[in-house]
């Protein structure tokens, strides 16, 4: 039993953040075996966090506990407090819940005062934090009939859906790439819950008749997305979260030029959680995060230190597309028994040519927003005719 | 040979002298893979458009090299295909972005498969007018590719002859899906369906003449009457007879699908009047929609009741390749909102190469014991 049915996933994570501050805030705590081991450290905890501490992976306790991973995680913690809390807060108001795939223009749908609800980030980040993962969605989903073969990423999040642990959506928004498991529960998702669904259609290539096509695309989607929200999209407001989003993009590719330096001045645990921020470019909290991350990194980049042992050779990889996401501490142990970095995955990289969006008026937001869409998509180069994922 | 015999023989022959005949003249052979992509196009640049199909495939050895074990064996059959050399006679390829597996399929061929020429049309996911804009253009520049590519010539008047050759195809397969449809039908769904495979693999106005004369030797045919019941099948893709083949030795009937080889691919005609490409590219892009079609789920449920009802089933089939996402989610959803309608239905759990033969015919069995009428 995970607890994952007595609690809303949001309220899970919202305890295991304080539960994560609380314990680093304990000084010399760098291992629960330092302070007599699982059970004592238990004892210690206020008991709103005891339940969600026997459901968190202790590997990954004892990972961000040591002194290398603690300032990331408390970023990390901190950050995802105050991610659920903001969704928490809108939900409350009544505002609409947008349930939508993790590429997509967030700051559109924070202009129009919709909550932005990212539908994968429900198994991974659940998968991520929980020794049980997201297997009671996955076992509630399959139960429909549907296929073992689907993806858990979306199984995850559908299932968790029929449990009532996560909250109704209002609408769906769907970009039509990359993947059939997706576009497909995203319609059944949007069958079931009676919720409108807008898709995003991709436009297969990465060239100026792309762009004008992804340009129209957003704009249909902001229409729409007017219609079931009942607010215009304000420009201003649009540029606020534009600037967050430039700046979270910034830091970002500022963290990635680090990441070229050798010895590697950033640690590899947070990068696969990273996407969680991914899905909250535009957002305070996506700004902030990026920022102290690649500030940790900076200071360390600046004395000339790695995160791996001094004796240890280093071997610096990137990740093909996707990662383990169920298994952070995995890639601490690289470091520390094989020296192996996390230099780039994929899933989370933005290409150096990513840019700035251009907040200067409507048009240049839109059109800024429609290429920075187009990496995130997993695109082919620029002026090539070999199609996207879709 | 009769020209029923002929067409009934030909999906299951090794050699097909209709291709032989059509390279021996010079004429240049064009493979395509799903009901996206026009044949009237190919057809009118003087081109013989020839759906690929991976009948007869008994193993993936040389595929599982490039498409995983967790790849639907459609694709990797398709793949096996090719690379042991069996569509070497293509002179070109046009595949395009249905599923993740067909698009899949297009990197490994054109890096792996020795086609010479390789095309991709790409296809918006839903039914709307920015879509169709989209998918008109990317007609237009298909035809431009094979004419440059290819010295061709098209015009609109050879796409308007095309749009003519597969409209009268189109209207004698619906006579044969009456015939289907009648109460005692005098065809079986597993030789309707050799007589539809035919017609992806051979020139088109030859299919035509054929299936006019076979439909008259259908008519004098004893009709089926024993049957325990009438069934639709719909589902992945299916070229091959075998599913039917079994569901009928059940003592069922075939009468009708709704199968992208089968009805999907041949009701709907291309409008005579106006843009002969705009309107070939509106026939393909409003066509009843495959599950790849994101927002258009309604659309396939009804065009599963009404073939079901005017046909008037016992039941439906849908069969589901393994590791075919797309008909893994729309098959149950289906089946729960036929049931809710009275239409009984199940989902089918199927191999490409058809395998685990009693297990399917345990369950087929006890879905007719369910829904039989005798
Ligand atoms: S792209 Fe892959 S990992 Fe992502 S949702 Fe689709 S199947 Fe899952
Ligand atoms: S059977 Fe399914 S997965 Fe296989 S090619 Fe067809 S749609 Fe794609």
């Amino acid at each position: 039993m995970t607890g994952n049915q007595e609690m809303t996933i949001y309220d899970n994570w919202l305890k295991t953040a304080e539960m994560a501050l609380f314990l680093l805030d304990q000084d010399g705590l760098t291992n629960l075996d330092d302070w007599g081991g699982k059970e004592t450290v238990r004892e210690i905890l206020p008991e709103e966090y005891q339940r969600v501490f026997d459901m968190v992976q202790i590997d990954l306790i004892n990972t961000i506990l040591k002194d290398k991973n603690r300032g990331q995680a408390v970023a990390f913690s901190q950050c995802l407090k105050d991610f659920v809390e903001f969704a928490q807060e809108k939900i409350a108001q009544g505002r609409p819940c947008c349930y939508h795939y993790f590429a997509i223009n967030v700051e559109i749908l924070l202009a129009l005062d919709l909550v932005p609800i990212c539908y994968e980030l429900f198994s991974g980040l659940t998968s991520a934090l929980y020794t049980d993962g997201c297997e009671e969605g996955i076992d509630r989903i399959e139960a429909e009939g549907f296929p073992d073969h689907l993806c858990s990423s979306q199984k995850g999040c559908a299932g968790f859906l029929l449990m009532g642990v996560v909250p109704k959506p209002d609408v769906i928004l769907k970009s039509s790439t990359p993947c059939d498991p997706s576009n497909m529960l995203y319609q059944w998702t949007a069958r079931k819950y009676n919720a409108p669904f807008i898709v995003l259609d991709a436009p297969y290539y990465h060239n100026e008749r792309g762009i004008k096509f992804t340009i129209g695309e957003l704009k249909r989607m902001i229409e729409e997305l007017e219609r079931i929200s009942g607010n215009t999209l304000d420009e201003d407001k649009l540029r606020e979260y534009v600037k967050l989003g430039n700046k979270s993009i910034d830091y970002f590719l500022k963290l990635q030029e680090l990441k070229k330096l050798t010895p590697c001045p950033d640690t590899g645990w947070h990068k696969p959680a990273d996407t969680i921020f991914i899905t909250q470019v535009g957002t305070p909290m996506g700004a902030e995060y990026f920022q102290r991350i690649y500030e940790m990194a900076k200071e360390k980049a600046d004395r000339g230190e790695g995160v791996i042992p001094e004796d240890k050779e280093e071997i610096r990889a990137v990740w093909g597309y996707t990662w383990n996401c169920y298994d952070l501490p995995f890639f601490d142990w690289l470091e520390e028994e094989h020296g192996v970095t996390y230099l780039a995955d994929t899933l989370t990289y933005f290409s150096p040519d990513t840019g700035m969006v251009d907040t200067s008026n409507m048009e240049t937001m839109l059109e800024g927003l429609a290429w920075r869409r187009c990496p995130r998509e997993r695109s082919a180069p620029p002026g090539s005719r070999t199609p996207w994922a879709g | 040979m009769s020209k029923l015999d002929e067409l009934l023989s030909l999906p299951g022959r090794e050699d097909n002298q209709y291709v032989e005949e059509w390279k021996d003249a010079g004429g240049r052979v064009i493979g395509l893979v799903c009901s996206y992509v026009p044949e009237e196009i190919i057809h009118a640049c003087g081109m013989l458009p020839y759906r690929v199909e991976a009948r007869g495939c008994t193993d993936t050895c040389l595929a599982d090299v490039y498409l995983h074990r967790f790849n639907c064996t459609y694709a990797r059959c398709l793949l096996e295909m090719g690379l042991a050399g069996s569509y070497g006679f293509l002179d070109g390829f046009c595949m395009l972005n249905g599923c993740d597996q067909i698009r899949r399929l297009y990197d490994i061929w054109t890096r792996y498969v020795d086609t010479d020429y390789m095309y991709m049309v790409t296809v918006p996911h839903y039914l709307y007018d920015a879509g169709f804009e989209w998918y008109k253009e990317e007609l237009y520049y298909f035809r431009e590719h094979l004419l440059d590519n290819f010295g061709a010539r098209c015009t609109d008047d050879s796409l308007r002859h095309a749009a003519d050759v597969y409209n009268r195809s189109r209207r004698l397969i619906r006579e044969l899906y009456d015939l289907r449809r009648s109460e005692h039908p005098p065809i079986s769904g597993c030789d309707a369906m050799k007589i539809l495979l035919s017609s992806y693999i051979m020139p088109r106005d030859k299919y035509n003449d054929l299936l006019e004369g076979a439909l008259a030797e259908i008519g004098e045919r004893d009709p089926i009457s024993d049957y325990k019941a009438r069934i639709m099948l719909g589902g992945s893709a299916c070229d091959d007879h075998q599913l039917i083949e079994i569901i009928e030795d059940l003592g069922a009937v075939v009468v009708t699908d709704s199968l992208c080889y089968g009805s999907k691919h041949f009701l709907d005609l291309v409008e005579e009047d106006g843009d002969p490409l705009e309107e070939i590219a509106r026939r393909y892009y409003y066509h009843n929609p495959c599950p790849r079609m994101m927002k258009e789920y309604d659309l396939r449920e009804q065009y599963i009741e009404d073939r079901a009802r005017e046909a008037d089933v016992d039941g439906i089939i849908l069969e589901k390749i393994v590791f075919c996402d797309t008909h893994g989610v729309d098959n149950p959803m289906l089946v729960e909102e036929l049931e809710a309608k009275g239409i009984p239905a199940m989902n089918l759990e199927i191999e490409y190469m058809l395998s685990d033969v009693g297990r399917l015919k345990t369950r087929i069995e006890a879905f007719l014991e369910r829904i039989a009428r005798r």
